[in-house]
């Protein structure tokens, strides 16, 4: 029933079958008799909100005894013709098309969020170990020319071999050591066999026998840079907490450690050296005479 | 508020709840009706600690049908909470369930309609409710005003609409002009009272009881207002008090008529005085236009030609009634956001 005037014509075409006259139906309506003329010409501008007439539609459709189907349909007819979109009261959604913004929006917080937790994440875990911030702090001593290791771990070797004891510094020119033989074709296979071994048994007993120019204990974590008096960089690295470092190199030296309280212990050619009140967390420079 | 409810919020949908005695309505933004479940609420009982058993539909089963260690509340009375706790438990499980995909445990905006006669006491009993059961913002809003904006009346024209909005224990009376109640009254009738009237009837007149979900059943099936020629029947069994054995007896519309008569006629003496009281201008406007019926007791049969034959006024029954309240505070809470009418509800 989509053509205008059918919904109002099946109405005033069943009153008329009934031998109603307009005032008969509007007495039992409890209507004016102008709103029933205005519904059975379907003249909209007369009538109240589609509320209303879809209300009187019904009623008066149920007062002439159409069925079911057919006063669904004049009620259909009506309110497209009075409220092409469907409002609040027919039950549709109302802010259907809205729905995509807030979702995206939603996205967007999300992702905002989860951004932001892990940036904080970040920075509290990074705020538990200050040495990353002395590292940031000292760029410089922190990096060493790959070459620069390497001439220092040759001259190492040779005083060692000059001396007739040899002392392991690190366990990098350690390693680099055992490699260069290795890498040597002159040498037989049984000879850098022994080679190594020689140079990994060195590793524990000859500290332990001799006394080591540096000895250093850490309580802690920390971040410690070493440098003697030729400016060589004896280490620049991360200690855990209970272990020492051993370092042999020409005295002075000079320190910087990014955990001050970590260090333990120092010892400068078997002498204790009386440390300084140092405060947890902060960056600790020192200079032996 | 707090900064987790906040966030919590951006993750809810604005909600719209029509927490009414009989039947608990929500409406979502966007989504529609969500959820029309029954305001029952199942407890079960292990020695001194209580938990919820089943919630809606589930619970209302159960009602009259428990075993000693379970019993089905309704926790709302004639509009009203009645029992906090459950209220508060019935309403965290319906938000819960509304919101069943999202990660988050929502914090949504609430809605929720109160009837225009409830006191402070009442009210802030419901407010309350809705925040502990995880809102982030509660409204308040009169009932027939959400039944009007539901209907799709016009309120916010200068012309008198008036709304007869009939739930499960009241039944809110009230003429609206310009988004604001001119004239209200609530009457402590509704479905509810129909059913006890139809077990009242039954019990006097067949010596028999009945429960009241069959109340309920035949109120919906042959419940009738106004006398007409089609009669309906209806088969039901209950126990006969004097031979203590269920029996079964047929019951026709007419007698439901009869059994209906006291609750009718509150209802229409409270219409008649709220025209009484209506202000001539606004009358004139209702008279021309007529009244609305809305509520779940509107689907009675022939209940509006009842009030029509008795105030001489055109009668209609909304679009869908038993949603109207919640789709009506839907709409008021978009004219909250869109047009800034807190107006529209209670502070």
């Amino acid at each position: 029933m989509t053509e205008t005037g059918q919904a109002g014509q099946l109405l005033a075409q069943a009153r008329e079958a009934q031998k109603r006259s307009l005032q008969e139906v509007a007495n039992e309506l409890k209507l004016s008799v102008s709103f029933v003329k205005a519904i059975e010409a379907e003249q909209c501008s007369s009538l109240p909100d589609v509320a209303f007439v879809r209300g009187y539609v019904r009623n008066y459709a149920r007062l002439l005894g159409l069925s079911k189907e057919e006063t669904q349909q004049v009620v259909a007819h009506f309110e497209s013709i009075m409220a092409p979109a469907k409002d609040i009261a027919s039950g549709t959604p109302v802010v259907a098309p809205k729905t995509q913004g807030p979702r995206w929006w939603r996205l967007l917080w999300l992702i905002a969020i989860v951004a932001i937790i892990g940036q904080v994440l970040y920075m509290w875990q990074h705020s538990e170990a200050p040495a990353g911030s002395s590292e940031a702090a000292l760029p410089k001593a922190e990096t060493v020319p790959p070459q620069e290791k390497r001439a220092s771990a040759t001259e190492s070797r040779q005083e060692r071999e000059e001396d007739g004891h040899s002392t392991v510094v690190d366990d990098e020119e350690l390693s680099l050591e055992i490699s260069e033989d290795i890498a040597q074709p002159d040498d037989t296979d049984t000879a850098d066999i022994a080679e190594v071994d020689i140079a990994s048994e060195e590793a524990e007993p000859v500290i332990e026998e001799t006394p080591a120019a540096l000895v250093l204990a850490f309580a802690d974590e920390c971040w410690v840079s070493v440098t003697d008096n030729t400016g060589r960089t004896l280490f620049s690295g991360i200690k855990q907490g209970g272990e020492e470092l051993i370092l042999e190199g020409e005295a002075p030296y000079r320190f910087v450690f990014g955990n001050g309280a970590a260090l333990e212990s120092m010892r400068i050619d078997g002498e204790k050296v009386t440390l300084p009140e140092r405060r947890a967390g902060q960056v600790w420079r020192y200079a032996s005479r | 508020m707090s900064l987790l409810k906040r966030i919590r919020g951006m993750f809810s949908t604005d909600l719209s709840i029509d927490l009414g005695t009989a039947n608990t309505i929500i409406y979502v933004r966007g989504r529609g009706i969500v959820l029309d479940e029954p305001s029952v609420v199942a407890i079960r009982n292990h020695g001194a600690q209580k938990s919820v058993a089943a919630v809606g539909i589930n619970a209302k089963r159960m009602l009259g049908r428990t075993p000693g260690n379970i019993t089905a509340i309704r926790p709302m009375k004639d509009g009203v909470i009645a029992d906090f706790e459950v209220t508060e438990k019935m309403l965290h499980n319906f938000i819960r369930r509304v919101h069943e995909k999202s990660f988050f445990p929502p914090a949504p905006r609430v809605l929720v309609c109160v009837p225009c006669k409830s006191t402070q006491v009442e009210r802030r009993a419901i407010q309350d409710s809705a925040y502990g059961a995880g809102a982030r913002e509660v409204y308040l809003i009169e009932e027939p005003m959400a039944a009007a904006i539901g209907a799709g009346l016009p309120v916010d024209e200068a012309h008198g609409s008036m709304v007869v909005d009939i739930g499960g224990g009241t039944t809110e009376i009230a003429i609206i002009s310009l988004n604001g109640i001119v004239y209200a009254e609530s009457v402590r009738v509704g479905g509810d009272r129909f059913d006890e009237a139809i077990v009242g009837f039954v019990r006097k007149e067949y010596g028999s009881l009945i429960g009241e979900s069959t109340a309920e059943r035949i109120k919906q099936e042959i419940g009738t207002a106004y006398l007409s020629d089609e009669i309906l029947e209806i088969d039901v069994r209950g126990r006969n008090l004097a031979e203590g054995v269920p029996r079964s007896f047929t019951l026709n519309s007419e007698e439901i008529l009869e059994a209906l008569k006291d609750p009718l006629a509150t209802i229409v003496n409270a219409v008649k005085s709220a025209l009484e009281a209506s202000p001539p201008e606004l009358a004139s406007d209702i008279a021309e236009r007529g009244l609305v019926l809305t509520g779940g007791g509107a689907l009675l049969r022939d209940l509006d030609r009842l009030i029509s034959e008795e105030t001489g006024l055109p009668v209609i029954v909304a679009d869908e009634p038993l949603t109207c309240v919640a789709r009506g505070g839907g709409r008021a809470l978009e004219l909250i956001d869109t047009q800034g009418m807190e107006g529209l509800t209670l502070s």
